[in-house]
């Protein structure tokens, strides 16, 4: 599953595959804004089929809050 | 046998900036962008000739041209020409002052370019009389946006340094029609679907109210024309589209000050502004409590969307309906939380939803629910290029002259300054520069006030300002 949340969120920044962690942080790490997060949030639906309340996404800050998240919606 | 040339249909980006351009009659020069950059000292022409044929190889968004198809519909495509020759501005050698040389820049920006089979930029190499020497860059924004101006002067700029530092060779940049092509899939699409939806939701399920910058006079009048009491949308009307420009600056620590909330408070800036802005028009049109504004979305979330260049801004209304007996706190992120909807459904088409909107509401041409733009522009030419960290030079966004909206306010970071600017367009008929700086201080007033006490409600915020 991670690889999966890596490749997308690969699309969204310019920073080396292998400088992408579990802990590499979206806005201070990877230089993302809300709008690159928004947009990813909808590829990480569409990939694993869930849905994504607006109001979570604030929460999750890096790869491994994403990926805890996606494990929680998939039960 | 002739090479035949794959055309593509306009995107509804470029659709939109070719409407602003038919409402703006007799003002083709709407669509112009100019850009002067400008470092201290001499540059090397010649390399810097040699950087910017390089990156127009590269960037195939610079290459962009239009051409009418055999139905007279506008369809775009990729040149194969090379680039046009710049013109070189010796104001230094022809011995014109700075005014003077700073006036014809602006003279320049208001001579449209060519719109068929023709390069949708001009570029000139200039010497100004204080020493300083660059490029003036003038762009039309069917085929440009800031954004894809910033990344074709990078790409110059990294190129021209490597060519005569030896600094890094830049990245690649990415194709602009692999980009294009990903845009024209939406039409249709499911997903197109399910941002209809969102909109539907958000501004035609019931009808927003007009609410104005300078109070509810505009509403009054409009209802008082249509003989309709309940009237809800407006129109606002110029007796020219003229447009002027000012700005107001908030000085480096204030500005670090709101900067510092947003950041313990994990909000973005864009979100305390609008705030900021839904609360002076409710103080100034009777506390209403249901606001619209105008926002711009970049749509460049890909790296190859932010590397690909074209036009890709949609304005979107950004309605905000709640009561103003909630806390400000509270309010900011209601205010994100919208934000980060209507960036998830911004793919949607901006003229189809005022098509739709117009229709389910009646509504005359020109009339809607919002008079003010708003954008946030974080990032400056020096931030988004690391080479250009240390090196003194000035970059300027020139005015056009004329403008499709009745007021445009951009709020950006200076770097000069390190504060914050209040960049202010506006039709001159439709508002004045001391009505425009009243607005400056008090959305000051308004943004003090909450980084102070967010606790407090809307209602308790407008009555102390």
């Amino acid at each position: 599953m991670f690889d999966k949340i890596k490749e997308i969120i690969q699309e969204y920044t310019e920073t080396e595959p292998d400088e992408i962690t579990e802990d590499s942080r979206f806005i201070e790490d990877l230089g993302m804004n809300s709008y690159n997060i928004m947009c990813a949030v909808g590829d990480l639906e569409d990939a694993f089929d869930i849905e994504v309340n607006e109001s979570d996404v604030a929460d999750m800050r890096t790869l491994g809050d994403v990926a805890e998240y996606v494990k929680s919606k998939q039960g | 046998m002739a090479v035949k040339t794959k055309t593509y249909p306009l995107t509804p980006a470029q659709k939109m900036h070719f409407y602003t351009q038919l409402q703006c009659t007799g003002h083709p020069e709407v669509l112009n962008i100019g850009t002067s950059i400008f470092m201290n000292g001499e540059m090397d022409f010649e390399a810097l000739r040699g950087a910017f044929l390089k990156s127009y190889e590269r960037y195939e968004a610079a290459r962009i041209r239009f051409r009418k198809d055999k139905n007279g519909d506008i369809c775009q495509y990729l040149s194969n020409e090379p680039m046009n020759e710049a013109e070189f501005l010796d104001f230094a050698a022809w011995g014109k002052t700075q005014e003077e040389a700073e006036a014809e820049l602006k003279r320049l920006t208001t001579i449209p370019i060519e719109r068929f089979d023709s390069q949708m930029f001009r570029l000139y190499y200039v010497r100004m009389p204080n020493g300083y020497t660059g490029v003036f860059f003038l762009v039309d924004h069917m085929a440009w946006d800031s954004s894809s101006i910033i990344v074709f002067i990078s790409d110059v700029i990294e190129i021209y340094c490597n060519a005569l530092y030896d600094t890094p060779y830049p990245k690649d940049l990415r194709s602009y029609i692999q980009s294009l092509e990903k845009d024209l899939k939406y039409a249709g699409s499911k997903a197109e679907e399910r941002d209809r939806q969102f909109w539907e939701e958000t501004v035609l399920s019931d009808e927003p109210i007009f609410t104005d910058i300078l109070g509810p006079s505009r509403l009054d009048n409009a209802r008082k024309e249509s003989g309709d009491p309940d009237k809800r949308s407006a129109k606002v009307t110029s007796q020219t589209v003229v447009a002027d420009i000012c700005s107001f600056s908030l000085e480096e620590e204030p500005s670090n000050r709101l900067m510092e909330y947003c950041k313990q408070k994990n909000i973005p800036m864009v979100c305390l502004l609008i705030s900021a802005l839904r609360t002076y028009l409710s103080k100034f049109n009777r506390y209403a409590e249901d606001i619209s504004i105008k926002t711009t979305v970049s749509r460049r979330g890909t790296v190859l969307e932010k590397k690909s260049g074209g036009t890709r801004i949609h304005f979107f209304p950004f309605r905000m309906k709640f009561s103003n007996s909630m806390k400000y706190i509270d309010s900011i992120r209601k205010i994100q939380e919208m934000q980060n909807k209507i960036f998830r459904h911004a793919d949607y088409d901006p003229i189809k939803l005022n098509g739709e909107i117009c229709k389910r509401f009646g509504n005359m041409p020109g009339e809607s629910y919002d008079s003010v733009s708003l954008t946030y522009q974080p990032m400056s030419f020096r931030e988004s290029n690391d080479m250009l960290k240390d090196i003194d030079y000035e970059a300027k966004w020139l005015t056009n002259g004329v403008a499709a909206q009745p007021y445009y306010l951009t709020v950006m970071h200076n770097p000069e300054t390190r504060g914050l600017d209040f960049f202010w367009e506006y039709q001159k008929g439709a508002a004045t520069p001391e009505q425009l700086e009243y607005i400056y201080y008090y959305l000051c007033k308004i943004l003090f006030e909450v980084i102070e006490d967010d606790e407090r409600t809307i209602n308790e915020i407008i009555e102390t300002v």
